[in-house]
């Protein structure tokens, strides 16, 4: 799960960036709204943290500008700006939700958590494809009886699988799932991590299709 | 304790108008006593003129004649008529009188007496009691007060009503002022004013005006500084969280450090919070101060982080110093001023504080060679928790906030300068009071 964070503040943005990455987030952090627009061209993202005073291009601009594009990305806007009609706009402007400061990580990371559930389709705070059920908040994953707990990059690539259950993922989609930008990929990663969840949930769990990519099942 | 205009007023007009109530009151009974005086005087003369002419026709008609006495006389004005013959004079009244008004003691009563010789040699004296006629002046003199008596309480009750009425815009005028809410006063009414008191209204509303730009700066202020506050709160609720989170010892270190940063960052904004209230409220007292001194102490203070940065930090004193200024303040003044031109100042640059003389004032100058301040920027930078677009600064936007108010104190002037030659800016603080 990879996510931009729009934060002029560098304290902030450093301190956000490892919360992030804490809960097994990738995370790219750019300081200004026009680097945030272009950055948001690529749509590589699944959810973006954006700050509303920004240097160059006002966060309520980037807003704008990003849907009237036509991109659906998630956006949590994070401010000081605590006035209603401050709310109203942002939501108005296309935010997702609306976060004020000082906040709680926690409580980001729970609205980050309902936000992407939401983007895919899911009310359910549980993903599930009706063989592999995943927990969002704790990182357990079930498949028939036995419950693990996933480390944060395992956690991330099930995550992703599930969030699209028939959807055939090649390895640099994975990878990108996983990782930031200036984060080094390690080779096999995917290999690796995807060799991990099998051994703790089953080797059936993830589908291996040869020359193409991994899946999980759509649900009966 | 102060006097109400409006008790003074009238008392002052009431005792004023009864005071010359009485004044004339005594001045109209006196003179009306003295000419009903005189128009009985006329009226014994006259009696006595005609009598003459009727005593040649023995026609004398009087109400009744006095017993004992062979004149006649009338009751209510008790005057009597004597017709003598002038060379049978009885003792009384004294043959010896010489014609004309007289007035005469006769032991039991006091008496006016007009004698007149007729043409046949015959005297005629015609005589009242002074009583009666004191009597009828005083009647008719008091006769004359009446109207003015009359008069007198009621011009008191209309000066004081007419008072009361002109007065009552101010007393409303008052009430509508202790109505005002304290935080934001509206500016009085000057409809239906005398125009006397509309200088004072404006007076007061000029006040009231200026009394709600500062509570909106005040306002503004702390709300500013409240918003300003969330950034590092917030940099230090995720630094802690993350903290939580931390696996091992050597992430807990790790993650200390920005922990701390933070820390540090909110210690330095309220601090320049507090300066900035601090040089606001307080009048700290004023020495001579040597600046060139001061200048020595401040660089040195200053010299670590500038070669930390490699920039070269330097002083150019043309003239030596000495201003009559709080050092506090001062220093303050400066210190903002160099902490700005070595954040704003890239590596390896130069940052001169110069001391220099201008039209007998004492001007200090800080002077770098960074990317300046457009000129629409120069003012703006200057309120509190601006911040110029497009900087990605750390600062706490309060550095030249607390300069200008700093300056303000002394009685300075704070601005900033391009520079002339090549690129930089310049703070110049130019002090109020002489060298």
């Amino acid at each position: 799960m990879r996510i931009l964070l729009v934060e002029d503040d560098r304290m902030i943005g450093e301190a956000v960036s490892i919360a992030l990455k804490d809960a097994a987030y990738a995370v790219d952090w750019v300081k200004d709204g026009m680097a945030a627009n272009s950055v948001l061209e690529h749509g590589e993202h699944q959810a973006v943290l954006l700050d509303l005073g920004l240097p160059k291009r006002d966060g309520l601009e980037v807003l704008r500008r990003l849907r009237q594009g036509g991109s659906s990305v998630p956006v949590i806007v994070i401010t000081a700006r605590d006035g209603v009609d401050d709310r109203i706009k942002g939501l108005d402007f296309g935010a997702d939700d609306y976060l004020v400061k000082p906040f709680d990580v926690n409580e980001l990371l729970a609205r980050l958590r309902a936000v992407i559930r939401r983007q895919g389709g899911q009310a359910a705070p549980i993903l599930s494809n009706g063989r592999v059920t995943l927990d969002p908040a704790s990182h357990e994953a079930r498949c028939g009886d036995t419950t693990e707990l996933l480390s944060a990059r395992e956690f991330s690539l099930l995550h992703a699988l599930l969030l699209r259950p028939g959807t055939i993922f090649t390895r640099a989609e994975l990878e990108e799932h996983i990782y930031g930008w200036n984060e080094e990929v390690e080779s096999n990663a995917v290999d690796f991590l995807i060799h991990g969840i099998r051994k703790k949930l089953g080797a059936d769990v993830i589908k291996n299709v040869r020359g193409a990519g991994w899946m999980v099942e759509k649900s009966i | 304790m102060n006097r109400s205009l409006q008790r003074h007023l009238s008392l002052v007009l009431a005792s004023v108008i009864l005071l010359a109530g009485l004044v004339a009151a005594i001045a109209s009974f006196s003179l009306a006593y003295s000419e009903a005086k005189e128009f009985q005087d006329d009226m014994l003369r006259q009696i006595a003129i005609l009598s003459i002419d009727n005593e040649e026709s023995n026609t004398v008609t009087a109400t009744r004649q006095s017993p004992g006495s062979d004149g006649i006389s009338d009751p209510e004005s008790h005057v009597t008529i004597l017709h003598l013959p002038k060379d049978k004079s009885p003792a009384w009244p004294a043959g010896d009188l010489l014609p004309g008004m007289h007035t005469l003691d006769t032991g039991s009563a006091r008496l006016r007496v007009f004698v007149r010789d007729g043409e046949t040699g015959k005297r005629i004296v015609v005589y009242q009691p002074t009583d009666a006629r004191d009597e009828i002046a005083i009647d008719s003199a008091l006769r004359t007060l009446i109207p003015l008596l009359i008069l007198l309480p009621i011009l008191v009750w209309l000066i004081v009503r007419i008072i009361r009425s002109e007065l009552a815009p101010i007393a409303h005028l008052s009430t509508s002022l202790d109505k005002q809410s304290a935080d934001r006063p509206q500016p009085l009414s000057s409809n239906n004013l005398p125009q006397e008191i509309i200088p004072f209204v404006d007076a007061i509303n000029r006040l009231l005006e200026r009394i709600n730009q500062l509570m909106g700066q005040q306002r503004r202020f702390i709300a500013d500084a409240a918003h300003e506050l969330r950034s590092p709160l917030t940099a230090l609720s995720v630094q802690a969280q993350n903290l939580r989170q931390a696996g091992s010892l050597d992430v807990v270190q790790e993650r200390l450090i920005p922990l701390q940063a933070g820390i540090e960052r909110a210690r330095q904004l309220t601090e320049q919070m507090l300066n900035l209230a601090r040089t606001q409220a307080e009048n700290s007292g004023e020495t001579v101060v040597n600046v060139s001194l001061l200048a020595r102490e401040l660089i040195a203070e200053y010299l670590p982080l500038a070669e930390a940065m490699n920039i070269d930090l330097g002083l150019e004193e043309t003239v030596p110093l000495t201003i009559h200024a709080s050092p506090e303040v001062l220093s303050l003044i400066i210190k903002n001023a160099l902490e700005n031109a070595l954040k704003y100042t890239p590596d390896g640059g130069e940052v001169t504080l110069r001391l220099l003389s201008e039209n007998d004032r004492a001007v200090i100058e800080v002077v770098d060679n960074g990317p300046g301040i457009p000129v629409s920027e120069r003012e703006l930078v200057f309120d509190a928790f601006y911040r110029m677009p497009d900087t990605v600064g750390e600062g706490s936007g309060l550095g030249l906030a607390i300069a200008r108010e700093a300056a303000n104190r002394l009685g300075g002037t704070v601005s900033l300068h391009e520079r002339k030659n090549g690129r930089g800016l310049i703070f110049r603080y130019r002090h109020g009071g002489k060298g």
